[in-house]
């Protein structure tokens, strides 16, 4: 996804969830920010490397690609932009080492989801943005895995687009150029992807590379076929995807606001209900950047100004800081949402015994070791933003209902009586 | 528009992928259809050059051979003359021995992608696999009437040897994806009408 969703359209959904202005602002930047927090952005401010979220194209194009350097990179990928959906997930007549990276596929409603954003509970605005990027990207980038493999990423000719005609759709045949300075062309079906590498763990098979810039477009709609899928077609249809990775935002922004565990499969339809037709022409309309249409629609929410989104906007407050205060910086807290994520995501993969996003230590029972900037994560002192709540007082979204259901016939009762 | 799959099962306003078994066959054997096309033109040229590049490095021995079977007769030409007759045979061999792989090449790519059927290359194709298996033939003949002995022919005969079970393998590959294909495409139109 792109900035017009990440940060205006988290906003938006922010918003709806009933989150002020202000809260909205700094959740929809940590979403967004997700793709700014690079290496090279964490040493310019002199911040942890192990927190990197993202790859810039030139950090991606001097990366190793030998077995330490595939763990960086799938580290990365898979714990914030290509979310596993299911670790334990089985294929018939393949290797092992084909096995474990056709689990590290991305897709809705993903085992490791609940866990993303139950790790956002009480940690602020900053883990609840980061969790908001994991979630929507998972509808936009599902079908790709987060590790560079041509087996598994590699696309082919059999690739259109359905474009909508008077009388319902119409297909044609996408054409790719590799030329990444060429804008895609939106009228002709020409579009920049990265180019065909037959070798297996080139970083152009990293992601959907393979299918260029297609599915962060919220207009699309294509018919492809993955290499994994044994010569089975797939039809990506991204405003559907997109409004169900808006309501889903909306549902999880609630359950971390009101104190409900988040379950999967859940969507906050009721709530986006009234504003479902300007949030759908806006998915729909065919423009490489819907910034615009976005904020305009979350100014109209809110009545207030959103600020345009600079990755500069808490740099300073971070590098003023001292080494003991750095922590409860913006950024900082940000941080500790990036290092507690990166290691949830690389511990389920590790304990699924596949060893391609490196190896997981379990810091409760075998003390700390490993990777110095996740010491961190140890000694942080637990935050909470507002009151927070206990284990025993989450409850799930069944006995929300069951408890709104009883309230309502106590207060039925007590007119009647 | 050339669209090579053009169907939109449209159930309840909604496109519908199309995975019918027969479907993800045919993908499968179009697929393998450019995949073998793309082998048989890269080793078509690999089977060219080398055959040049053996005319080009004995030529003089070649020379001597036609010469010394041209002094039994009164002919009378020069070493020059001959050079020249070899060259021409080279630039007909390297056009026709390449541009009959090209065609089957590109043609089997071209069906594959769904562009066109041609019809030239499969009877073109049977003639190679045939050649294949008389090269080969020839050179298991070779070794066998060797034997075990210093004469023993040498390892590029070897390796034309395998080169050429490869390519009648491909060769092979590829007629039987191109029948999958007609067949299945044949079942798609029946069913469309």
């Amino acid at each position: 996804m792109q900035l017009d969703f990440h940060y205006y359209g988290t906003y938006c959904a922010a918003m709806i969830a009933g989150y002020s202005h202000e809260e909205s602002v700094q959740v929809a930047y940590c979403a967004q920010f997700v793709d700014c927090c690079s290496g090279t952005f964490l040493a310019k401010i002199g911040g942890p490397a192990a927190a990197a979220t993202t790859q810039l194209q030139l950090e991606l194009m001097d990366a190793n690609t030998d077995p330490v350097g595939l763990q960086n990179i799938t580290r990365i990928w898979a714990s914030f932009h290509f979310l596993p959906n299911n670790l334990y997930s089985e294929r018939k007549g393949c290797s092992k080492r084909y096995l474990r990276k056709y689990r590290l596929l991305c897709d809705v409603n993903s085992e490791l989801l609940p866990d993303t954003v139950e790790l956002a509970r009480g940690k602020g605005p900053e883990a609840a943005g980061l969790a908001m990027h994991v979630l929507a990207d998972t509808w936009a980038h599902r079908y790709f895995a987060g590790t560079p493999s041509l087996v598994i990423n590699n696309t082919n000719y059999h690739f259109t687009e359905i474009v909508p005609a008077e009388d319902g759709f119409t297909e044609r045949p996408v054409r790719f150029n590799h030329n990444p300075t060429a804008p895609d062309d939106l009228e002709t079906g020409v579009f920049v992807n990265t180019v065909y590498q037959g070798s297996e763990h080139s970083v152009m098979n990293l992601g959907h590379g393979r299918a260029g810039h297609l599915p962060d477009y919220s207009f699309a709609r294509y018919r492809y076929m993955p290499a994994w899928a044994e010569y089975r077609e797939i039809i990506k249809d991204n405003p559907s995807d997109y409004m169900h990775a808006f309501q889903q935002m909306v549902y999880a922004l609630q359950c971390l606001k009101d104190g409900v565990l988040f379950q999967l499969d859940q969507y906050a339809a009721e709530a986006v209900r009234p504003w479902e037709d300007k949030i759908r022409e806006i998915l729909e309309k065919r423009q490489m950047d819907a910034c615009a249409d976005w904020k305009s629609f979350g100014e109209q929410l809110s009545g207030c100004e959103i600020p345009d989104f600079s990755d500069e906007a808490y740099v300073e407050e971070y590098m003023a800081a001292g080494p003991e205060e750095k922590d409860d910086t913006f950024l900082g807290r940000f941080i500790l949402a990036a290092l507690a994520q990166k290691s949830m995501v690389t511990n389920r993969i590790y304990s699924s015994g596949s060893p391609l996003a490196g190896i997981s230590v379990d810091f409760g029972k075998e003390g700390f070791r490993g990777i110095r900037d996740f010491r961190r994560l140890v000694t942080a002192r637990s935050r909470t933003v507002g009151p927070a709540p206990e284990a025993g007082m989450l409850r799930s979204a069944g006995q929300e209902q069951e408890a709104a259901r009883a309230e309502d016939r106590n207060r039925e009762e007590a007119a009647h009586d | 528009m050339n669209m090579l799959y053009d169907k939109m099962n449209v159930a309840e306003g909604r496109i519908l992928p199309d995975n019918a078994p027969e479907s993800v066959q045919l993908r499968k054997a179009q697929n393998t259809l450019i995949v073998v096309g793309t082998g048989i033109l890269l080793l078509g040229i690999w089977t060219v050059l080398k055959s040049l590049g053996i005319l080009f490095l004995n030529r003089h021995d070649i020379v001597a051979e036609i010469r010394a079977n041209v002094e039994s007769t009164e002919i009378v030409v020069s070493d020059e003359e001959i050079m020249l007759v070899l060259l021409l045979f080279a630039v007909l061999y390297f056009i026709f021995g390449l541009s009959a792989r090209w065609i089957i090449g590109f043609s089997a790519i071209a069906e594959g992608r769904g562009q066109r059927r041609g019809k030239i290359y499969i009877p073109l194709t049977v003639v190679f696999i045939v050649l294949n298996f008389l090269e080969m033939f020839n050179g298991v003949w070779q070794i066998l009437a060797t034997g075990p002995s210093e004469d023993m022919p040498s390892d590029s005969l070897l390796v034309t040897m395998i080169i050429n079970l490869t390519s009648m393998i491909m060769m092979t590959q590829m007629l039987a994806s191109v029948r999958l294909v007609r067949r299945y495409r044949a079942m798609e139109e029946r069913t469309v009408e």
